[in-house]
């Protein structure tokens, strides 16, 4: 039987019916068509389906869509605002910190969250924040100073 | 991996949980963080018919610190007890363990009631909370037990719960003053791992700081269930917290360790691990002891 | 070489907007109308005959609109060197993996119900999953191949008998190198469109140009009849080549009437793709007392799976590339590929490489030791230098060996901190990971070479082309033929444009591979991409700039060969103020030929390689050789085993860094794929079925492990290379796993000889030492 829920994805409001056994993930992108959310493993493990939950990085692929009532979700598609890339988004750019890409949506949510809560973390920090989003191309060194980057950004008065 | 159908409900109150519950043909589950739950479900390892959420649960929710004990919703995750400054400062080894679970997205989502109702042999928040002594509130039809949480576990994967009962939440009573503890992992990565073997200690130390007055052990991945070191723990118990009396109790716990041989490590290596382990995690419980009020 | 303005930058990669937007699309964000959804029914048996296939039920449900098994599959085997898969098993199964059957549906759920729909009799038959035991002569047969070899090879260089008795110390070691897996992120997949009697197929992959002449082959159709396009890649690192879910992908769609798309799960990434292969490695080394040395002998025994990719090209660069960083006279090698009921293995960054590196630089550090000298002297004493050529026919145009041992050693800190083995950290503080009195530090090195492409292993050309396309927008459009990963081609193929044009990065675009428009390219493997593509986009951009160069002499009344691009702006040397704007004259280049686009072309065919002899392997392969030292510190619990990793210094001889900030990155990727290949990765396999098929327990390097990793670029200036580069992507992880090994050895005086050194063999080693 299929469950009605309502939900805000990037500041837009959904009503929508679905089956209990479908996760956020498999909503998002094959209903929502926000396919910037990416599939890695399908269990939690890769991080590459991170999308913030009223503000808290969820994987999707274990978020189940009917429990999402009343939820604000930001995925990856919501992090520009106003045509302009979030801090984050510049700094992975401007550091380097994108190779193929696949993990770069998930990261930057991940990312997004802990600068959320504290925009000048430590390295330490950094590493325990996103040891749970799989880079395969990168090994993290330019992730992390681009995290640092956003951080020192947004706390001298860049938008978050 | 798609997650096979399934029926969704969403009670409102504890009481209408118990009743879906009691209600329940086929297989029926509990579902609260979901990070463990929809992983088996995907690999079909279970295939309830029914899952009941509980997310929504007020009576399972919050951490309640009461004239002497703590009290912690089965709901609570382990990211909240891992950013809780007053965890850190009383239940330290709590603390450390919820930190090393999974990933910072698992650790959002994952709550304690689900870690515990797992009932992995490897449940990163048994040891410390076996170590501060922590009862089970669960909730029946008619009405509340505790008990400790020791006699929660049978087996791997597999608690006391019935059916129709649900985990409410967990009560640590306060440790006396001069305490210490201390959760130590081993894990071939420092990250999104589980432990081939964890080890919780605590240490009370007397008012002269030498000896000491009480002492607990736990151990995780090293038994079908989490495990207490009685033997470990009497042998250090009212001694001087000095190299050779936690020696002799870090080989007592590698004795009461029922290790298995699996992928991660062999049955051996995991005695030998409980050994090193106990023996830094009384040490570092130890030096927490002389330094907290 | 004249002052450069973009080559040599670091530039952003120029497609990062689109990645850090969630735009990028990738093949499991390509949705056609009326698309349908394939999956695979795969083998639970590691070894079996299939009795009888039932599809009748799946066919009866709902929104299954096709369905696949090998009687409607060509019975053409494929394969680009030994022709031994089909697209779906015939008769028998080889691999718990193995494809079966297909279908396609309306949906995943249904496509997923219909699979356990499907009825499939199977016969056990006996299994065969090392390759040691696969090679006794009363072994099961995984196809009909004596001793279930598939492959051998054995040469020599020299004499070796004359170079052992030269010697005054010898060696002899056996190692193990372990069954690991590329897991790039996206997993591998594909959408085919039969419509028009054409086949429009999304295949993100390193080879698509040649994969389209294969499939065609195998598919019974003309090359033309098929259209390979390049969507974004999440990864590769030299996984995605020919593989039969493609081609199931494909049938299903011309079976169906519709576009299928089939994208793996990661647990049949785990399962059924084609990962490193495992190595099983006996080195013998001869050297005389300065550390020279006199005889190299080794015998290989390679794990090939279950049907064979690209493992025989694998095998014999296992078997000769790593000798050619060193000046080698007397060498013979013995290689053999296995058949095993396991998933088929083949290409992963490195190719073989580093496999034996981690024998070869162990055994460098053995004899040095045995000669009571610094494994660095013994390095410096018996490396290749510029103008060399190697007992394998390599000829070094360029050399920087030396420089990246000196130059890493250096930053490193070597002299101070390799000796005296074992010095302990002194202060008594505890941690959580252990009293430091427990812990050791070490320091180790290893160093590599690898090739800048390998005329040998695609044998119908080497080189490279390209072709700008400006328009009257004045815009250029490169089109090449080789293929971007992720790795940053089309970035540094971007720079090469502006660099050359005189224009910024921003003005270039790269299109994505589209076999109907881009020319013929190899694609991305031996690292060839940088040296070979580079210098066809080079050829491409300097035949755009003669053509515009023509119109411009016009535009400013000036001699052709007196002119400058720089700055957005064609000008007269030395008269800046005699300028026209790129876009002008483009346009005016346009409009002159009544809309038709100016094209530059280029191509380089390289003159200095060959095809290496079959037998002997001899011969110039690549037109360029580049080089690594890798020098790691590390810190060993001596109780548990475990190992920190401390710091990490990588040198590169990259000829000419291109994009030092896309190098670095490659480096640092490298890098830590590496030291998950020296101490956590692998799959582990018991009787035939993977027991590990998840990254909870197939366990990648996470940024807590990894240790600060600090790059040096050696620019040694190729005379071949573009603008003097090299390649750089394989050789960041071919000397990994050995130094970290070798740094283990110094820190506690064990050598863990198999891989993944985890830290309960350190601690058996170290209990068996006496700890």
């Amino acid at each position: 039987m299929k469950i009605d829920v309502a939900f805000n994805v990037n500041g837009e409001e959904y009503q929508l019916s679905v089956e209990p056994h479908r996760t956020l993930l498999e909503v998002l992108r094959n209903e929502l068509d926000l396919t910037g959310t990416k599939e890695g493993c399908s269990e939690g493990e890769c991080g590459a389906c991170t999308v913030l939950v009223d503000g808290i990085p969820v994987n999707s692929c274990l978020f189940l869509a009917a429990t999402a009532n009343g939820k604000q979700i930001t995925t990856i598609e919501g992090l520009v605002k106003n045509g302009e890339l979030h801090p984050l988004q510049q700094a992975f750019i401007d550091q380097g910190a994108v190779q193929c890409g696949y993990c770069t949506p998930g990261m930057l949510l991940t990312a997004k969250a802990l600068l959320d809560i504290d925009p000048a973390p430590s390295d330490v920090e950094i590493k325990r924040a996103i040891a749970g989003n799989v880079c395969r191309c990168t090994g993290y060194v330019k992730i992390i100073e681009a995290i640092k980057v956003a951080g020192q950004q947004i706390a001298n008065g860049g938008k978050a | 991996m798609l997650l096979p159908k399934f029926e969704l409900l969403q009670p409102r109150s504890l009481e209408e949980a118990t009743t879906m519950l009691a209600e329940s043909n086929g297989e029926t589950r509990v579902i609260a963080g979901g990070t463990d739950i929809l992983v088996q479900m995907k690999w079909r390892k279970l295939r309830p018919s029914r899952l009941v959420d509980i997310k929504a649960l007020e009576e399972l929710r919050g951490l309640r610190w009461g004239q002497d004990h703590l009290r912690i919703g089965a709901l609570i995750t382990h990211r909240e007890i891992e950013t809780n400054q007053r965890i850190w400062d009383r239940f330290s080894a709590l603390a450390e363990a919820c930190r090393l679970v999974g990933s910072f997205q698992i650790r959002s989502m994952g709550t304690i009631g689900g870690n515990l109702c797992n009932a992995a042999p490897s449940a990163e928040s048994a040891p410390p909370l076996l170590v501060f002594d922590a009862q089970a509130v669960i909730v029946t039809a008619d009405g509340k037990i505790s008990l400790p949480l020791e006699d929660f576990f049978v087996g791997p994967g597999k608690t006391l719960l019935q059916p129709r009962q649900l985990l409410q939440g967990i009560t640590l009573p306060y440790p006396p003053a001069r305490t210490g503890s201390a959760y130590l992992r081993h894990s071939p990565r420092n990250a999104m791992d589980i432990a081939t073997v964890g080890v919780a200690a605590r240490v009370t130390l007397d008012e002269g700081g030498a000896t000491c007055r009480d002492v607990r052990i736990a151990l995780g991945a090293v038994a079908p269930t989490p495990k207490v070191a009685r033997s470990a723990e009497e042998a250090l118990r009212g001694k001087p917290l000095q190299q050779e009396f936690i020696r002799a109790a870090a080989r007592l716990a590698a004795q009461e360790a029922e290790p298995i041989t699996d992928i991660r490590a062999s049955a051996g290596y995991r005695r030998e691990i409980v050994e090193i382990l106990t023996e830094r995690a009384l040490i570092l419980a130890g030096q927490r002891a002389d330094i907290a009020p | 070489m004249s002052e450069l303005s973009v080559v040599g930058k670091s530039v952003p990669m120029i497609d990062a907007r689109e990645k850090v937007t969630g735009e990028a699309k990738y093949v499991s964000d390509v949705k056609l109308p009326g698309m349908l959804y394939g999956r695979i029914l795969r083998s639970p048996l590691p070894h079996a005959r299939i009795c009888s296939i039932d599809t009748s039920r799946a066919a009866r449900l709902p929104g299954v609109k096709a369905l696949l098994t090998a009687h409607d599959t060509p019975k053409v085997k494929f394969g680009e060197v030994i022709a031994d898969e089909f697209p779906l098993a015939v008769d028998k199964v080889r691999y718990i993996g193995d494809h079966v059957a297909a279908v396609a549906a309306v949906s995943e759920d249904v496509a997923e119900e219909a699979l356990e729909l499907i009825e499939v009799e199977y016969d056990e038959l006996p299994v065969v999953d090392d390759p040691l035991k696969a090679m006794d002569s009363d072994a099961p047969l995984v196809h009909d191949v004596e001793r279930n070899i598939a492959n051998q090879m054995s040469f020599s260089r020299g004499d070796i008998t004359q170079g052992f008795r030269e010697a005054d110390e010898i060696i002899e070691e056996y190692f193990e190198t372990s069954l690991v897996h590329q897991c790039y992120l996206e997993p591998m997949g594909s959408v085919a469109d039969y419509s028009g009697g054409r086949l429009n197929w999304y295949l993100p992959v390193h080879i698509p140009s040649v994969m389209r002449l294969t499939y065609a082959k195998t598919l019974g159709v003309s090359a033309d009849a098929i259209r390979v396009l390049s969507p974004f890649v999440g990864g590769g690192f030299g996984s995605k080549m020919e593989y039969a879910p493609h081609l199931i992908c494909a049938l299903l769609s011309k079976k169906a009437g519709r576009p299928v798309r089939i994208v793996n799960s990661r647990v049949e990434e785990f399962l059924a793709t084609m990962p490193r292969l495992p190595m099983y490695i006996t080195l013998k080394l001869g050297v005389k007392r300065d550390g020279k040395i006199t005889a190299k002998k080794t015998k290989i025994i390679a794990d090939n799976g279950a049907y064979t990719h690209y493992a025989p090209p694998i095998l014999s660069t296992a078997a000769m590339r790593a000798d050619n960083q060193f000046m080698l006279e007397n060498i013979e090698t013995e290689a053999y590929l296995v058949y095993t009921n396991k998933m088929p293995t083949s290409c992963f960054r490195g190719f073989g490489n580093p496999q034996m590196t981690f024998a070869l630089a162990q055994g460098i550090d053995i004899v040095a030791e045995r000669l009571g000298l610094d494994p660095v002297d013994v390095l410096l004493r018996n490396v290749v230098r510029k103008g060399d050529v190697t007992a394998h026919g390599w000829y070094m145009g360029s050399c920087g060996i030396d420089e990246c041992i000196q130059r890493s050693t250096e930053e490193a800190g070597w002299k101070e901190k390799r000796s005296p083995r074992g010095e302990s950290v002194t202060l008594p503080r505890i941690d959580s990971t252990g009293t430091n009195e427990d812990k050791r530090r070490g320091i180790g090195i290893a160093t590599c070479v690898h090739v800048s492409g390998n005329r040998s292993f695609i044998k119908m050309f080497e080189g490279s082309s390209a072709f700008i396309r400006v328009g009257d927008d004045g815009k250029p459009l490169l089109f090449t033929g080789e293929v971007e990963l992720g790795q940053g081609s089309r970035t540094i193929f971007a720079q090469i444009v502006a660099e050359e044009l005189g224009l910024s990065v921003d003005d270039i675009r790269v299109a994505m591979l589209d076999t109907d428009v881009s020319p013929f390219g190899l694609g991305a493997f031996a690292s060839r991409t940088t040296t070979l593509g580079g210098k066809a986009v080079v050829a491409a951009a300097r035949d755009l700039r003669a053509k515009l160069s023509v119109v411009a002499s016009d535009m400013l009344e000036a001699n052709p060969h007196d002119l400058q691009f720089a700055g957005g702006a064609v000008f007269v040397k030395g008269s800046p103020e005699r300028a026209v704007p790129f876009v002008a004259v483009a346009t005016r280049a346009v409009h002159q030929k009544s809309g038709s686009p100016v094209i530059g072309e280029g191509s380089f065919t390289p003159d200095n390689v060959v095809i290496a002899d079959p037998q002997t392997k001899f011969g110039n392969i690549s037109v360029a050789y580049s080089f690594g030292a890798h020098v790691v510190e590390v810190e060993v619990d001596t109780r548990t085993g475990k190992v920190d990793l401390i710091n990490y210094v990588a040198a590169h001889d990259t000829g000419k860094t291109i994009n030092p900030m896309a190098a670095e990155g490659q480096i640092e990727g490298g890098v830590a794929q590496g030291l998950g290949y020296a101490l956590t990765e692998e799959i582990v396999i018991q009787n035939g079925r993977v027991l590990n098929p998840t990254f909870l327990d197939y366990r990648l390097m996470t940024p807590l492990d990894l240790p600060p990793i600090r790059s040096i670029f050696v620019e040694s200036d190729d005379p071949v290379g573009p603008y003097g580069a090299k390649s750089l992507g394989e050789p960041t992880l071919i000397p990994v796993a050995a130094a970290i090994a070798n740094a283990i050895y110094n820190a506690v005086g064990v050598r863990v000889k198999s891989l993944p050194i985890t830290a309960e063999k350190v601690r058996d080693a170290l209990r068996n030492k006496g700890n």
